[in-house]
C-alpha cells in the first residue's frame, strides 16, 4: 500500500493530467468511469504506471477498479482496454518477449546459494521446469568435467536433478 | 454491446458467438447439456505477497494454457481483487489444474518466495 504522502503526490500528479475537476481523494479516483479511468491511464507515463496500480488498488474498491479496468467490458472501450494492458504489459514484466537469452538456473540458483539445502530444495520444481541443454550448460559451470560436457538428453530432468542434488549434497 | 475478448479464462464460459444459443437456453441437443456438465467448476486463484506479476504469468500459461496477455490481466485482477478464475471445466480437469498449480514450486525471482499459489476448486 502506499503511503498517505504517496497517495496525495499520486493524486495531484493525476489532476494535473486530468486539466479538469480535481481528485481530492481516493474516493474520486474510484468513482471516475471506466473510459474516464482509461483515458486518465493512458496520460501516465510509464514510469508512474505501477504507482497509478498501487494507488488504485489503495481505493480498496478493486473489484470495481479492475472492471473500469476492463472499460466494464464495453466493446468501445476496448481499444483503451487493450492500449492499457499491453503498456502496462511491457512496463511491469521483468522478462519482456525480446529479452536476450540468459540461463535462468545461473541467475536464480547462484552458487552461493546452494549452501541454504532448504533453499535449493524448494527450487526443485524450478530446476525440473528447464530444459536439459540449460541444465547441462548450469551443471558445467557448477561442476565442470574433465572428460566433457554434461550431457543430459531431453527428458533427462529427473536424473539430471538427482545428480545436481548428490554433488551439492557432497560439497 | 459486451467484449468479445472479454478477459482470461474466466470470460471466456460467458462468449456466445453471435447466432449461437446461449448457456442455459432450451436446445434440443445432447451436446449441450454434456458441454453444461463439463464446465461445472471452475479454479480461483488467490493473491498473496510471495509472488511476482512474471511468475503468475508463467505459471498460468504452463499450467492453464492461457496466451501471455490474458494471464496478465488475471495477474492484474488477482493482485486488485485478491482473486482471480483461470479455468473453467468439469470438477476432474479443475482438481487437475488445481494441483499443477500446487505444484508449480515457488516464485524463483523471490529468495523469500518458498511456496506455490494457493487456488480452489469451486462449483459455477
Amino acid at each position: 500500500m502506499l503511503s498517505d504522502e504517496h497517495q496525495s503526490m499520486m493524486l495531484a500528479y493525476l489532476s494535473g493530467l486530468r486539466r479538469g475537476a480535481r481528485l481530492r481523494s481516493l474516493d474520486d479516483l474510484a468513482a471516475l468511469s471506466a473510459r474516464d479511468l482509461l483515458l486518465l491511464a493512458r496520460k501516465v507515463d510509464d514510469a508512474a504506471l505501477g504507482i497509478f496500480i498501487q494507488l488504485l488498488k489503495s481505493t480498496g474498491e478493486g473489484r470495481t477498479v479492475f472492471s473500469r479496468l476492463m472499460g466494464d467490458h464495453e466493446e468501445d472501450n476496448r481499444p483503451l482496454v487493450d492500449d492499457f494492458f499491453s503498456r502496462y504489459y511491457k512496463c511491469v514484466l521483468a522478462v519482456s518477449d525480446d529479452a536476450p537469452p540468459y540461463n535462468p538456473l545461473e541467475i536464480y540458483l547462484p552458487a552461493h546459494a546452494l549452501v541454504d539445502l532448504a533453499f535449493v530444495q524448494s527450487r526443485q520444481a524450478f530446476f525440473l521446469r528447464q530444459p536439459c541443454d540449460v541444465i547441462n550448460a548450469y551443471l558445467d559451470g557448477l561442476f565442470p568435467l574433465s572428460e566433457g560436457p554434461h550431457a543430459f538428453p531431453p527428458g533427462g530432468q529427473d536424473k539430471a536433478w538427482a545428480y545436481f542434488w548428490d554433488k551439492v549434497m557432497s560439497r | 454491446m459486451k467484449h468479445l475478448s472479454a478477459h482470461a479464462a474466466g470470460h471466456q464460459f460467458r462468449v456466445t458467438p453471435e447466432g449461437a444459443p446461449r448457456e442455459g437456453a432450451a436446445v434440443d441437443t445432447e451436446t449441450m447439456p454434456q458441454a453444461r456438465t463439463m464446465r461445472d467448476c471452475k479454479v480461483v486463484l488467490f493473491n498473496d505477497e510471495e509472488h511476482t506479476y512474471d511468475y503468475v504469468v508463467e505459471m498460468l500459461t504452463h499450467t492453464c494454457r492461457l496466451a501471455r496477455t490474458e494471464a496478465f490481466r488475471c495477474a492484474v485482477e488477482v493482485d486488485l481483487t485478491g482473486r482471480t478464475i483461470v479455468f473453467y471445466g468439469s470438477r476432474a480437469a479443475c482438481t487437475n489444474v488445481v494441483a499443477k498449480i500446487h505444484a508449480y514450486g515457488p516464485d524463483h525471482r523471490l529468495p523469500q518466495s518458498m511456496s506455490s499459489m494457493k487456488a480452489e476448486v469451486e462449483a459455477c
